[in-house]
């Protein structure tokens, strides 16, 4: 069976992180593995080839979801394979106790005070430069109301008195008062890293996956088209179990609709019409795979024959 | 579908390849219906009707254009079903004259006889990019032109005798 190299990556020859902190890291929450990490993103992404999804707010476009930002979060047979081929680690945080929080709070409290006085301090110095660089129209604003003033009440001074008397209180810069800005205009910091000392623990006895048959179907199919250099991601908008692409799907549509069959499982011949139709309509090529005796991927690619 | 074929004679090449196989005669039916239908309304050239042996069960060869490759439909009843075990044992269980075939066509028949067909390669083929999809479109449409304009051309000829026999007649 031939088969087909598509694009040449950079990945052909990835070894093994040698090391436990060059691994990645992975972190299982609520059963999904998530990272959280930038760089790691990236590098799961254009390096290992694993896409995942994006499944967090997105801190400057919250209110909306069409495009959302980190953690990204991968399939099951994503994790798997980067497991198997030791590129990642997979690790659980340690519960925090109700002292902890406490103490956490606290923490919080005081760095928000620190960080907003600290912020004032700034304002008050911006606010300064700023009249330095206005001082000819404030003067001019005050010197206006102060005829506008004598006038109400009467009185007629020649304009250069006015003008001596301001520029004396004006000279005296430190004694203007400035408004203190409210808390709630303070800049609030978004970390993009957890901040906390946390403890984590291996948490790769707890990945089960695969455990059922078509599960380990799945997993292996994943494995062999990966290894076959494609670009995998899940397959659920064409009914299918996985989409594959010849490069990163940013740049790429799709070439093959991959369903994961048991070798033994009778496929009805309306069903596999219908397979073969969506794929047409779609421009895609509908991939039936499943597992041979010998556990090796076995691949019939299925197309419309355009005979109507 | 049984009932509409059941006739006293039996067309030639059916009767020949019961003769000559230990077939089950629904599987026979089935292959033979699949054999007239690319022989005479798809117009395939080399038309055979062939048995598996490995397989005990009937398939058909032929040319879907003249001189061009050599391909092999497995029939099918809309009511069956393949394991994808078994769609892969086509592969290597199905040969005419040593020749082995890559890419076989799924030949699903439907109770009302029509017949609707599938290819399955055994690897993974690229689909057809748009340009080629659309090329191929264009040449199809020009060809139906080009029939289109033949027909209209033979009608007015023969319109034209027509009238002409009919100015030359004696009176």
């Amino acid at each position: 069976m031939a088969s087909e190299h598509v694009l040449s990556s950079t990945s052909e020859n990835i070894s093994a992180a040698s090391e436990e902190n060059e691994k990645i890291a992975v972190y299982l929450i609520n059963g999904k593995p998530k990272i959280f990490n930038a760089k790691d993103a990236a590098t799961l992404r254009e390096y290992y080839r694993m896409v995942g999804v994006l499944v967090g707010c997105l801190p400057r476009n919250p209110r909306q979801n069409v495009h959302l930002g980190l953690p990204v979060q991968l399939m099951p047979e994503e994790l798997s394979v980067l497991l198997n081929k030791g590129y990642a680690k997979l690790l659980k945080e340690k519960p925090v106790g109700p002292e902890e929080c406490e103490q956490r709070i606290r923490v919080m409290e005081q760095e928000r005070k620190a960080n907003f006085e600290a912020q004032q301090q700034l304002y008050r110095e911006d606010r300064r430069q700023e009249m330095v660089k206005q001082m000819s129209h404030i003067m001019e604003g005050k010197k206006a109301k102060r005829q506008r003033l004598l006038q109400a009440a009467g009185k007629d001074t020649p304009a250069e008195e006015a003008t001596a008397t301001i520029k004396e209180e004006e000279v005296c810069l430190d004694k203007v008062s400035i408004t203190p800005t409210a808390e709630k205009h303070m800049l609030q910091q978004l970390f993009t890293e957890n901040p906390w000392k946390r403890e984590m623990r291996n948490a790769e006895e707890d990945w089960t996956y695969p455990t059922s048959e078509a599960e380990k179907v799945r997993c292996a199919v994943f494995q062999d088209l990966w290894e076959k250099q494609y670009y995998l991601t899940s397959g659920q908008k064409f009914g299918g179990d996985f989409l594959a692409y010849p490069g990163d799907p940013s740049r790429f549509h799709s070439f093959y609709i991959v369903m994961c069959v048991g070798k033994d499982q009778p496929l009805p011949a309306l069903d596999i019409i219908s397979m073969g139709r969506l794929g047409s309509n779609v421009r895609k090529t509908v991939l039936l795979a499943s597992l041979d005796s010998g556990g090796h991927a076995q691949y019939t690619s299925l197309q419309w024959t355009g005979m109507s | 579908m049984t009932e509409c074929m059941e006739s006293s004679g039996d067309h030639p090449v059916l009767e020949e390849f019961l003769l000559h196989h230990s077939c089950d005669t629904a599987k026979a039916r089935l292959a033979f219906h699949v054999y007239l239908n690319l022989a005479e309304v798809r117009g395939w050239r080399d038309v055979k009707l062939h048995f598996c042996k490995k397989l005990q069960t009937p398939f058909v060869t032929g040319r879907p254009t003249l001189g061009g490759d050599l391909e092999a439909a497995f029939p099918m009843a809309m009511e069956d079903s393949l394991t994808h075990q078994q769609i892969q044992s086509l592969f290597s269980s199905l040969s005419a004259d040593d020749h082995s075939f890559n890419r076989v066509m799924l030949a699903v028949c439907a109770s009302d006889t029509s017949i609707v067909y599938y290819k399955v390669s055994n690897d993974i083929v690229k689909p057809e990019p748009l340009d080629a999809s659309d090329a191929r479109k264009q040449e199809w449409e020009q060809r139906a032109a080009k029939r289109r304009i033949q027909a209209a051309e033979c009608i007015e000829s023969y319109c034209q005798h027509q009238s002409q026999q009919h100015d030359e007649m004696p009176p």
